[in-house]
């Protein structure tokens, strides 16, 4: 049998999805580079960050990510009045995700976990907040896309604009699930 | 099984192992099969957002094999760095003067 070709969503998207995979890959490169060179820092890093904050944006994104796709799946059986809903529990899920960072740079702040701080710090911060733009633009994208299915823009048969969405943000996700073990968990 | 099936199970299996890394987060101590966990689960809740949320079981077999090698590249360097941390250090630095 012939191999599949489809391109979910078409091939702009996946232009920004591979710069977006490009440019995390790169660094978690300079992460695994600096953490071999401080080992020290990086095995006493993760004690010193808030675990129940990383945790409750990982349930946050996984569970965002699991409504799109439930979204994706409405709308291949021609119900956009559910996807609608799938994708306004996705929304308020995902707003979750600036509040607990929010949240969480207080405490750090409270507890000395500093951008200026030693290297494992400034990785954190650099990463993760390079996420969260990432995260912001989803959010951005994801009223755009509730706006299209409310004005009943896409039918069971074309709804490619939903799909480019969906897989920004499962791309989004993804990145987010290998950057809480290097931060949060791995001693 | 069905998809919605699929996705319901696929969203518990994560849940499930988001709690497992946390628990390790919490009380696990530095050593190679702790690594190994860590990189084994970070693979699997990989593996599922790309299969079952993303679908690209189902797509072009280049964006399957590219995204798929991306949910590799964190847990395999985690396994790496653990064993041959010292040596990768020095090869990667520039020398003394």
């Amino acid at each position: 049998m012939a191999e599949s070709v489809r391109i979910p969503g078409g091939k702009a998207i996946w232009v920004g999805i591979f710069a977006e995979l490009t440019e995390f890959t790169l660094m978690f490169l300079v992460y695994f580079f600096a953490r071999i060179n401080h080992l020290q820092a990086f095995h006493e890093g993760p004690q010193k960050l808030s675990l129940a904050a990383g945790t409750a944006n990982t349930v946050i994104m996984l569970s965002s990510s699991y409504f799109v796709a439930r979204a994706v799946l409405a709308m291949r059986r021609g119900r956009s009045d559910i996807t609608l809903r799938w994708l306004f529990a996705a929304f308020f899920t995902a707003v979750g995700y600036p509040i607990i960072k929010v949240l969480e740079i207080r405490w750090n702040l409270d507890h000395g976990v500093v951008g200026r701080g030693d290297v494992f710090q400034m990785s954190y911060y650099y990463l993760t907040f390079n996420h969260l733009v990432h995260v912001s633009w989803g959010l951005l994208g994801m009223v755009w896309i509730m706006f299209r299915t409310g004005f009943g823009a896409y039918t069971a048969n074309n709804h490619s604009g939903l799909i480019a969405f969906a897989s920004y943000w499962h791309a989004t996700d993804l990145i987010w699930l290998m950057i809480f073990p290097l931060f949060y968990v791995l001693p | 099984m069905t998809t919605v099936n699929k996705l319901d199970l696929s969203w518990l299996i994560l849940m499930i192992l988001t709690l497992s890394g946390m628990l390790m987060g919490e009380y696990a101590e530095a050593g190679f099969w702790i690594t190994v966990s860590i990189a084994g689960i970070t693979a699997l809740k990989g593996r599922l957002i790309i299969d079952q949320f993303m679908e690209l079981d189902q797509a072009s077999p280049v964006i399957r094999r590219i995204v798929r090698a991306f949910g590799l590249v964190v847990p395999a360097l985690m396994i790496l760095t653990y064993l041959l941390g010292p040596e990768l250090a020095q090869v990667t630095q520039l020398p003394a003067h």
